[in-house]
């Protein structure tokens, strides 16, 4: 099994918590991890790898260990805190409100600046970037905010994954989560590679999972 | 004894750490002393020392006195360890009496006394460094000795954690920032030493926790749960949520009193529960979220503030201390994010104290906020005047009673002297000894009056020479002085 840290981004009233919430509850029943509450949920998910051997493909866990942060303006300056280490990220915004992207976009940037993002760097934090509430464009276009084409041509220059999805009504979600687990299974699949080459690999591994350091300055008071 | 007792009440607290843990004061064998060797220990050294020590550690009392005897506290109360019933803190002891584990007994035995009796300073990295590599190698020799040898893996982890646990609680002490800086200042006055110099990373932990408990008993009274932009709560849920709160504040003040990062990490975890118990009560279990959690949990910081008399819990040196020698092994995910929310909680709080206090809260009348918030403020001044009168005014009665005591010593030997020359005396008649009840009484007034003629004495000339200072600056500085009027004067000089 290997373990990814994600972080969960966006504004309170996108619905960041019930893209989580929902992943988390309908993909298997086991929810055994998380003991405290919602704020932090770990889920597992399945992928196949056929790359090596065709004939025979392989099995492999992923488990995401998913820290939320807390959406409201006032609480902006402790999510360094929490992405600090991430493997991945998921950046949401609602695509029936038009402000919502510009603020996604200040997160992207600023991961991008405070965390490895480059595509070839083999530590890079994988970025998803999530429109969420399809649903209510559904029979209703002019509700829609954010075109589809905007935010996509954004999240390919920038080098994000990129879904439309729905919460409510449980379309896409699946596939972020797959996505992510693919990139990031192929990412530590490189480093692995890479090491067994013998190069020198200094930097944080995967599955070596958030270990706070007592001396960052992102980190509490010290 | 540490669950009952507040660290922070008085300076005896630091001194039966001290004399708990000086476990080692019978032997004078150990040549590796900490300080001349490096931060990081060597297999060798461990050697050196087993070596010296064989000689020493034979005695089974002596085992005993590693066995530390108050650590065995249940800590789980919402957050149970399923592993308890099977391997607790008690059982691992017992394995490590186990004559076959008794190099690793030793091992540990010269690890803690070294630390113990090192007199140099360390910052929190070299003390992480030197807890994780004697960690490191005693794991090593777990594998080497038995009963730890034939352990399956899930006992082997447990013995892990007790070790750590042993470790922390022995240490503590010299690990834990507040109590760390006592045990500073002790040393710097036995030393008589200016020049030592207390760790930055732990001053600055025990300076912003000062600061943080500050802002909690300043702000925790005025905020409101509309100031954190949590949902709107009406008066009914207040009162729930006051219920919630004071077991949240057990949990707190019961994370000061254990010892070990894992059991401050239980009190931690409970009382991130405890709000989310909240929560759930009251919202249903609708995809609940750091939305709503974040909130509430620097709130429920705040409101520790209710409580305007209880001591600084010191959260931030807990959180840090957790951070620092909770092994990584045993600090999954879930434990990492609310040990981070809880920082950041922290963090929040003490930046309230900031010019920007009106962006991070949300206040429709800034005016009458801070009026509130001054009026707090001069509560607690005022709170702590009176606080400070009466500990003076205990201090005085003190005082009088101890010179009234020496005085009554001296005038009884000196009695006794006289009875004594009396007793064979020229005429070899038999004197009655003097003192009867009503001189005593009467001699006690006495004295009474002469040390406060010569106190007003005293008083009246310091006030002559020094007629800028307060009459109540004059008292403090000649009481601190013991009433040593040279002294007074030096100490007065230098406040001009």
């Amino acid at each position: 099994m290997i373990q990814f840290k994600l972080v969960l981004l966006g504004d309170s009233s996108v619905g960041k918590s019930s893209i989580v919430t929902r992943f988390v509850k309908d993909q298997f029943d086991e929810n055994k991890e998380s003991t405290i509450g919602a704020a932090f949920l770990s889920q597992t998910i399945k992928l196949i790898d056929n790359q090596d051997n065709p004939d025979s493909p392989e099995e492999v866990s992923i488990k995401f260990e998913i820290w939320d942060t807390a959406g409201q303006e006032r609480y902006k300056a402790l999510a360094p805190m929490y992405y600090r280490n991430s493997n991945a990220a998921i950046i949401v915004y609602d695509i029936t409100d038009d402000k919502s992207l510009s603020k996604a976009i200040k997160w992207v940037n600023e991961l991008k600046e405070r965390l490895p993002t480059d595509l070839d760097d083999p530590n890079r934090c994988i970025i998803s970037l999530v429109g969420n509430k399809l649903d209510l464009v559904d029979d209703q276009e002019s509700n829609r905010k954010i075109s589809t084409q905007e935010a996509r041509d954004f999240s390919i220059d920038n080098g994000l994954l990129f879904h439309e999805v729905s919460a409510k009504n449980n379309i896409g979600i699946k596939e972020i989560f797959q996505e992510l687990g693919e990139a990031l299974y192929n990412q530590h699949k490189e480093k692995q590679k890479s090491k067994s080459l013998g190069k020198t690999d200094n930097s944080k591994g995967n599955i070596e999972l958030n270990r706070p350091s007592t001396n960052d300055s992102t980190s509490c008071c010290n | 004894m540490s669950f009952q007792e507040h660290f922070d009440s008085d300076n005896e607290y630091a001194d039966d750490n001290i004399n708990e843990f000086d476990i080692g004061k019978n032997d004078d064998m150990h040549n590796g002393d900490i300080e001349s060797t490096e931060v990081a220990q060597t297999e060798d050294e461990y050697k050196l020392t087993e070596f010296n020590e064989k000689e020493k550690l034979t005695e089974a009392e002596e085992k005993q006195e590693i066995i530390v005897n108050d650590v065995d506290i249940s800590t789980s109360q919402n957050f149970s360890n399923a592993d308890k019933d099977t391997f607790d803190f008690k059982s691992f002891l017992d394995y490590l009496k186990d004559p076959r584990a008794e190099p690793i007994l030793k091992y540990t035995r010269s690890f803690i006394s070294q630390i113990l009796r090192s007199e140099r300073f360390y910052n929190l990295k070299e003390q992480q460094k030197l807890l994780d590599d004697f960690e490191k190698f005693i794991h090593k020799k777990f594998s080497v000795y038995e009963p730890f040898k034939s352990m399956e893996d899930e006992k082997l982890a447990n013995a892990k954690d007790c070790m750590e646990k042993l470790l922390t609680n022995k240490l503590y002490v010299k690990l834990f920032s507040p109590l760390y800086y006592k045990s500073f200042k002790r040393v710097c006055a036995v030393k008589e030493m200016d020049n030592l110099m207390f760790p930055d990373d732990h001053a600055t932990i025990i300076s912003n926790d000062k600061l943080i408990w500050n802002n909690i008993m300043e702000y925790g009274a005025v905020i409101s749960l509309e100031n954190l932009e949590t949902e709107e709560t009406s008066e009914e849920n207040i009162a729930l949520l006051n219920k919630f709160l004071k077991v949240f504040n057990r949990e707190l003040f019961k994370m000061g009193k254990f010892r070990s990062p894992r059991d401050k990490l239980v009190c931690l975890l409970n009382s991130c529960k405890i709000i989310f118990s909240f929560l759930k009560k009251r919202r249903g279990d609708t995809s609940l979220s750091a939305d709503d959690f974040m909130p509430l949990l620097i709130y429920s910081i705040l409101k520790i503030s209710n409580n305007v008399d209880t001591e600084n819990y010191w959260l931030l040196s807990s959180m840090t201390y957790i951070e620092t020698f909770r092994q990584s092994e045993f600090l999954r995910g879930e434990e990492s994010y609310y040990l981070m929310s809880f920082q950041g909680a922290l963090q929040f709080i003490l930046e309230l104290g900031q010019d920007s206090l009106f962006s991070k809260i949300k206040v429709d009348d800034e005016i009458k906020f801070k009026n509130k918030l001054d009026e707090r403020k001069g509560f607690l001044v005022a709170k702590k005047i009176e606080k400070e009168e009466l500990t003076k005014e205990e201090l005085y009665k003190k005082k009088m009673e101890h010179e009234k005591n020496i005085q009554e010593q001296k005038n009884t030997e000196e009695e006794g002297l006289l009875s004594s020359l009396l007793s064979v005396n020229w005429f070899g008649s038999k004197q009655e000894p003097k003192s009867s009840p009503s001189n005593k009484t009467q001699e006690q007034i006495e004295i009474k009056k002469q040390i406060l003629d010569k106190e007003k004495e005293d008083m009246e000339s310091l006030k002559e020479m020094f007629p800028q200072f307060d009459d109540s600056i004059l008292k403090d500085v000649y009481y601190t002085k013991n009433k040593n009027v040279p002294l007074t004067i030096e100490s007065l000089l230098e406040l001009i």
